[in-house]
């Protein structure tokens, strides 16, 4: 990463990133305190990260307050930021589904505007391949250029395309900025939490009968290098960050050691939105879709364009990950899995 | 219960005498076999077995030890029976052992595409696939030397017989006869995609969903790739139209070649519409199973699962001279009468194919 940014590494910057407390938040704020090029960063969110050091400045923003554009845009101008990276997303489907509306689609909303206003000259938008949607009809691989179809009936897919459609909106009003959006692959290792991760680790996973979609995972360390490739570099568009190769959903359990208990697609959408209103599955029962269908992205454009290759395999992430589970399991049998995204 | 068996005992020790000689010079051989073992204590239990059983009327006409392995050794002088359990011995227990280790190996990751094709799948099936190709339909191809043995070529086919049997048998022509012996990835239809199980084994076996997308990425990396423009409407059309091509879609094969650069070779296939035909669709049932019809076949629905055996019919793959499609530069892409006359061009092609090998045949089930 150093060495591609090497003639640009002079050239300091000022971050401000939203979603500061989350695992991306937390995780880029270290790496940019690694990087001399970098001299400030604002941290935004509810709560102050704990990987701030010197250059770190927190303040209070909630985007769920309607005057969040107007003191995200002074603090913009303020610290005369060069990169905003917009990372305050929620990993799990949120039981509270309006309040994640509100901090998703609506602080996507104030944010980018306040980008607008406070002539930030890049943006860089942490999103998912799951805005793509899981479709019967979906192509093998999916390309940056596809339709965001998302999942009609998950709230916490179509705030992620709402977002997506701000940027673009963003892009479209402002062309001069650079606006980037990093779509990742189902994110795996050893620290993040999300949805499919405590699918994942489950001893017991569901799977739909007769259904078996290729998969693909990126680990947490390739999508850190990712955004900070991003942030240093100008890469306008958007770009699908995925490992390469592809898995199958039953070869995810094999390399896991997981026991799958098939479940038959008729009961299992209704089933899982009994056991979700419960507060006993990870996610709603609609995204089962994302267990059913092939959402597999094309990562060409990440590879020949940005010019990021990812470490780690698809295969090589779900390795790594399954293995930091085991040698958590050994380490402390006791340790909480609550916490921060 | 007790006091039946004491009861029994009682009247079996009665009734000691009239046992018949034939049992007695049996037992008696039985007691010599196992005469170092005799202590009193399981004397006294053997007794009572024996007169425990002495109650069934048929203990007389029971066979001895004796008997029974004369008997064994008379049966294994049968002509064939040490066949069968040397077979057995050898050939079952080594196929108990496969199983296993085939049912441990299930278990274990195994090598697939990016698409999911995964090869050590469809070798089993291949056995399978070479015999209907040989002895069942016995399928003729000609012109296989239009198929090149690398890079890149679209073969364009007419699809029939209400069950694709056709591009299983096209795949495993170029499999067994071609000099390279290549893969060919089918394009299927997007409805098993919606069905349990069907997708998922079609991946595995090669087969790529039919979008343009997935097509040009074959191509790109160079693979054969097996299309059926006329798509559901060709398999699923009445024997009544058999071998009258359909719509060739909206010319969307032509647009993949273009893209691709890549050739094209007509492929017609004679013989499958008899193998299936179809005499009506129902559709009102196949809606709710996610598929586009229920066919209708003189077995189909009669004979059940054993309908969806194709009668032996005799198979004839012809592959045409290839089409050359990537002369024309990237403006052709967008010029959609272009494309739709290519596209005529193509479906006229293997309409003649198809006219040229039906006056030729003269008997359907032995060509």
């Amino acid at each position: 990463m150093s060495k591609a940014s090497g003639a640009r590494s002079e050239r300091s910057y000022r971050v401000a990133l939203t979603g500061a407390r989350t695992f991306f938040g937390e995780r880029l704020i270290a790496a940019l305190e690694e990087d001399p090029a970098c001299e400030h960063i604002a941290a935004l969110d509810i709560r102050p990260p704990e990987s701030g050091r010197t250059k770190t400045r927190f303040m209070r923003l909630d985007l769920t307050d309607p005057t969040s554009d107007e003191q995200a845009a002074k603090i913009l101008q303020d610290d005369g930021i060069d990169v905003l990276c917009h990372l305050a997303f929620l990993a799990h489907p949120s039981h509270s589904s309006s309040w994640a509306h509100e901090l998703e689609a609506i602080g996507s909303l104030y944010i980018m505007n306040a980008a607008a206003t406070a002539k930030v000259p890049k943006v860089v938008l942490r999103s998912t391949t799951a805005v793509y949607g899981a479709h019967a009809m979906n192509p093998a691989f999916l390309t940056e250029k596809h339709p965001l179809r998302g999942e009609r009936t998950s709230r916490w897919v179509m705030d992620k395309v709402a977002a997506e459609r701000e940027l673009a909106r963003l892009r479209r009003d402002c062309p001069q900025k650079v606006c980037t959006s990093l779509r990742f692959g189902m994110t795996v290792g050893p620290t993040i939490r999300a949805w499919w991760g405590r699918v994942l680790s489950r001893q017991t996973v569901v799977r739909l009968m007769g259904y078996d979609p290729m998969m693909q995972f990126l680990h947490e360390d390739d999508a850190i290098a990712a955004l900070m490739k991003a942030v240093k570099e100008d890469h306008p568009g958007d770009f699908n960050i995925v490992g390469p190769g592809t898995l199958y959903y039953s070869d995810v359990l094999k390399l896991g050691g997981r026991v799958s208990v098939p479940v038959p697609h008729l009961l299992g959408y209704s089933f899982g939105n009994m056991l979700f209103n419960l507060q006993l599955a990870d996610a709603p029962g609609t995204f089962l879709n994302y267990l059913r269908y092939t959402w597999v992205a094309d990562d060409r454009r990440m590879r020949e364009v940005m010019g990021f290759t990812p470490r780690y395999s698809s295969r090589e992430a779900v390795e790594a990950f399954y293995h930091s589970l085991a040698q958590k399991k050994q380490q402390a049998p006791a340790a909480s899995a609550g916490g921060a995204v | 219960m007790a006091k039946t068996s004491k009861a029994t005992k009682a009247k079996g020790t009665a009734g000691e005498p009239p046992v018949d000689p034939k049992g007695a010079a049996g037992e008696a051989e039985v007691e010599d076999v196992f005469e170092e073992h005799r202590d009193p204590e399981m004397n006294r239990w053997a007794d009572a077995i024996e007169i425990d059983s002495d109650v069934f009327e048929s203990k007389s006409e029971m066979l001895s030890l004796e008997e029974l392995r004369e008997l064994v050794a008379q049966l294994g002088e049968q002509p064939g029976v040490r066949e069968v359990v040397r077979f057995v011995r050898d050939v079952g227990v080594v196929r108990l052992e496969r199983l296993i280790a085939r049912w441990l190996a299930s278990r274990e990751v195994r090598e697939v595409d990016e698409f999911g094709f995964e090869p050590s799948f469809l070798e089993p099936l291949e056995g399978i696939a070479k015999w209907f190709h040989d002895n069942y339909f016995r399928v003729e191809s000609r012109g296989l030397e239009h198929v090149p043995d690398a890079g890149r070529v679209l073969i364009v086919a007419n699809h029939s017989g209400t069950l694709p049997y056709d591009g299983a048998m096209v795949v495993t022509a170029i499999r067994e006869q071609h000099p390279s012996h290549r893969n060919v990835r089918a394009l299927v239809e997007d409805f098993i995609y919606h069905v349990p199980y069907l997708g998922t084994l079609m991946t595995r076996m090669g087969a790529v969903r039919a979008c343009q997308e997935n097509a040009v990425r074959l191509l790109e990396h160079d693979q054969a790739t097996l299309v059926f423009p006329e798509g559901v409407k060709g398999i699923g059309k009445l024997f009544r139209k058999r071998y009258r091509l359909q719509r060739f879609g909206r010319g969307g094969a032509i647009r993949l070649a273009m893209k691709a650069k890549a050739p094209i070779v007509p492929c017609a296939i004679v013989g499958a519409e008899e193998s299936m035909p179809l005499l009506s669709k129902v559709g009102w049932l196949a809606k709710p199973l996610g598929l586009p019809y229920i066919p209708v076949t003189p077995t189909l629905p009669l004979l059940g699962p054993l309908g969806l055996i194709p009668y032996p019919t005799k198979w004839t793959i012809d592959f045409g001279e290839p089409i050359d499609i990537a002369s024309f530069g990237p403006d052709a892409l967008n010029d959609r009468v272009l494309v739709n006359r290519l596209n005529e061009q193509v479906r006229s092609a293997i309409q003649d194919m198809i006219d040229q090998r039906l006056s030729e045949r003269t008997s359907v089930f032995f060509g």
